[in-house]
């Protein structure tokens, strides 16, 4: 594979471990020690995943995210011990595209990374058309199909399946998710999402009670599962 | 029915004095009869009667008058030694004798009185103001309580005074000033419940309740009280704001005194109520200082947990992370990746496996539980264990260790003094840029063992350096790494544990000193050849 992965972390040993462990799945691997030295770092030869420490000695892994997003899309990986829902909407309000909680198992990170890297390629690529196991999107006609049949959507639902699907394998917080599809003055309308997501799940879902596209993130958001066999 | 006989006593008594200051004016008057005009005469009993008013109420006063008009009449109106009159301007010259005598009796006494109460509510301003001087000096519940019970025992020239708290249905002697009241009495209680209750005065018989020394012997009467019977041994106030009851005050009088009037009553009721107020606000303070308390105390406690789990999860995270590698299918792993993924286990286990050490070592010197185990040790051989533990921790810095040769064997507590050693090099070392020096050394000072640790690190702000040593202390910085702050606390747990002192000292451009001491054996007891003091 080759894809460039810069790791930031104070502790030493996990920076070991991971560069160990990333190193023989076929990754490129850097480290960093510090937020000042990945900012450079990430500005001279911008990786192609960042994977990120919010607990850095120097700068506050949120601002990392923050001041990175200022110029590039890269897809950024949160691994910290912090696994408070609040901390996980702020990194992810300020861009981050995941959040994994330490300690964490390398299958995860590494299924992880590869969903940021395919959602990567996928947006290079501007496809206009999205699929999801039978579900079909056409972004370009406005259409989904299930298993070949039209499923009727209000706007606001499309709007929500298609701020989802196209952010596939990606963490979206409820405010991230409220401002796009029904602007910045819904932001705190938390129970308008749960209704429509809801209905969405009854429409898409083969089951709703137990949802394998739109996933839940308890107090942080929705994922739309990227990795749905096709 | 003794009670019965004693007021009659105080009632009558004041009579007999006025009766008895204008019958003696009588004969003394007697001798000048002849020379005196009948208006001279008239003139003196009045200033008589003036005088008698001055100094009674207006019973006496006017049987003062009536005795006046009665002697004027008998031995000075001719005829005399008769009641009868012989001429008739004498007659109205005896009335209007008496008509003014009563008037002057009256306005004499009205005036008086007047008087005397403008002094009682300058009395009383003056004394309730003093009190609340001296509230406002205290600051305790208990020194404002006796503040009240002292003053009142003071102006109303009482025994005993007491405040009594009701605390969980129990009422408990807050202040006394006097003899103390013997609260366990069941009457006492009752009286005071009913009185708090009610939100009324009662009173009490001593008999039923012991004053310690016991009081008047008496046949213990039945149990009666009667609201506001002032005439009681015992008179009881409530005690309470309009929220909440809180207690009683309690005023014992002196073996013989009047009843208190209702001047005094009032006054007393003022002092219950500024008692009322001073317990309602120290209560109410102490409230707010528990609620403080306890937040702080979740404050922190919500801060080891994040701090403990912080540092918990960390190695763990490097022992996942590194396992789970190990663990993946299909991965052709070269010796020098496996041994550097093993390691790192390695490693962090002994991390966790410090930092449960220190958690446990810190909950047993707060528990209290912390036993030396002493023998008889080389320091330097503590230093090199601890050495080779931090060995990985010290990786990439300049390490010196100077032992002196000259230190005895000492009795010491092995596993907990490498423990503070290891604590030190590895603060050392978490604080400190890698490839900066770590120096430790050992050497006798003044009779003790001093040990120095030294660092080329983010330092300590100035004033902080003994709180380095509290639990859950992390120096704010902007560069600070992560940690509980808890191997410090553990540090200083252990060597006061060994009758040793630790402390820092800030050097110049960020470095810091941790010292500590340890006690070096009496020459005596030194199982080793005798130390060379005179090296020194």
């Amino acid at each position: 594979m080759g894809a460039r992965v810069l790791i930031v972390d104070d502790e030493p040993q996990i920076r070991r471990a991971l560069r160990v462990g990333l190193q023989a799945n076929g990754f490129d691997v850097e480290v960093a020690a510090n937020g000042e030295t990945a900012l450079d770092y990430a500005a001279g030869h911008p990786p192609d995943v960042l994977i990120l420490d919010l607990g850095l000695p120097d700068v506050d892994g949120v601002e990392v995210v923050r001041q990175i997003r200022e110029w590039s899309a890269l897809p950024i990986i949160i691994l910290s011990v912090r696994g408070a829902e609040r901390d996980k909407v702020v990194a992810l309000d300020a861009g981050a595209d995941d959040y994994l909680t330490k300690p964490f198992g390398m299958d995860e990170l590494l299924a992880r990374i590869r969903v940021a890297l395919r959602r990567t390629a996928g947006q290079a690529r501007g496809e206009p058309v999205l699929e999801f196991g039978d579900l079909r999107i056409d972004l370009a006609a406005r259409l989904v199909t299930r298993a070949g049949h039209e499923v009727h959507l209000t706007p606001t639902e499309y709007d929500l399946l298609r701020e989802l699907a196209t952010n596939a394998g990606k963490v979206l917080t409820h405010g991230m998710l409220l401002t796009r599809v029904w602007g910045p003055a819904s932001a705190d309308a938390t129970n308008y999402l749960r209704v429509y997501v809801n209905q969405l799940r009854h429409k898409i879902e083969p089951n709703p009670a137990h949802p394998r596209l739109i996933l839940t993130e308890p107090g942080v958001g929705y994922r739309f599962r990227a990795d749905v066999a096709g | 029915m003794r009670d019965v006989t004693a007021l009659n006593w105080r009632t009558l008594r004041p009579y007999g004095g006025s009766l008895l200051l204008v019958a003696a004016v009588t004969p003394a008057l007697l001798p000048f009869r002849l020379h005196l005009n009948i208006l001279n005469v008239a003139l003196i009993y009045l200033i008589v009667i003036t005088v008698v008013s001055l100094r009674t109420t207006t019973g006496p006063g006017i049987a003062a008058s009536v005795l006046a008009f009665v002697c004027f009449d008998f031995f000075f109106v001719p005829p005399y030694y008769t009641f009868s009159v012989a001429r008739p301007d004498h007659v109205l010259a005896l009335f209007v004798f008496l008509g003014i005598a009563v008037v002057v009796t009256q306005l004499v006494i009205r005036l008086r009185a007047r008087t005397e109460e403008a002094l009682r509510r300058g009395r009383r301003t003056a004394v309730l103001y003093d009190l609340s001087t001296a509230l406002i000096g205290e600051a305790g519940l208990d020194q404002m309580l006796q503040a009240i019970v002292d003053r009142v025992r003071e102006v109303f020239a009482l025994e005993t005074c007491a405040v009594l708290l009701q605390e969980g249905g129990v009422f408990r002697q807050r202040a006394t000033a006097g003899q103390p009241i013997d609260v366990v009495s069941p009457n006492l209680a009752g009286v005071a419940a009913w009185a708090l209750d009610k939100r009324q005065p009662a009173g009490l018989s001593r008999t039923r309740v012991r004053i310690r020394p016991p009081g008047r012997p008496g046949a213990p009467a039945a149990w009666n009280f009667t609201q506001g019977r002032r005439d009681r041994d015992l008179f009881l106030l409530p005690v309470a704001t309009t929220q909440r009851p809180l207690g009683v005050l309690v005023v014992a009088r002196r073996p013989g005194e009047p009843p208190l009037d209702d001047e005094q009553v009032q006054l007393l009721a003022t002092f219950a109520n500024q008692a009322a107020l001073a317990i309602e606000r120290s209560l109410l303070t102490e409230e707010q200082n528990r609620a403080e308390i306890l937040a702080r105390s979740d404050e922190l406690k919500s801060a080891l947990l994040s701090a403990v789990s912080h540092d918990l999860r960390t190695p763990l995270a490097s022992i996942k992370a590194s396992a789970t590698s190990l663990l993946q299918d299909g991965i052709a792993w070269t010796d020098e990746d496996r041994r550097e993924l093993l390691t790192a286990i390695d490693e962090e286990s002994d991390r966790l496996n410090r930092l449960v050490a220190n958690l446990l070592d810190l909950s047993r010197i707060e528990g209290g539980a912390l036993r030396p185990e002493l023998g008889w040790y080389d320091i330097g051989e503590a230093i090199d264990a601890a050495v080779e533990r931090t060995r990985a921790v010290l990786d990439g810095y300049v390490l010196e260790v100077r032992v002196a040769d000259d230190l005895p064997a000492m009795r010491f507590d092995f596993v907990k003094v490498v423990q503070v050693l290891v604590n030190l090099l590895e603060n050392a070392a978490r604080y400190s840029p890698p490839g900066s020096h770590v120096s430790l050394s050992a050497r006798r000072r003044d009779g003790e063992l001093e040990v120095v640790v030294r660092d080329e690190g983010i330092g300590v702000p100035a004033g902080e350096e003994q709180r380095i040593f509290d639990k859950f202390y992390r120096v704010e910085a902007r560069n600070r790494p992560p940690g509980s702050g808890i191997g410090l606390a553990v540090c200083r747990g252990f060597v006061e544990a060994h009758e040793g002192r630790i402390w820092a000292e800030r050097g110049d451009r960020g470095s810091l000193t941790v010292r500590f001491t340890l006690p070096l054996p009496a020459v005596a007891e030194t199982p080793a050849p005798a130390p060379r003091e005179a090296a020194r």
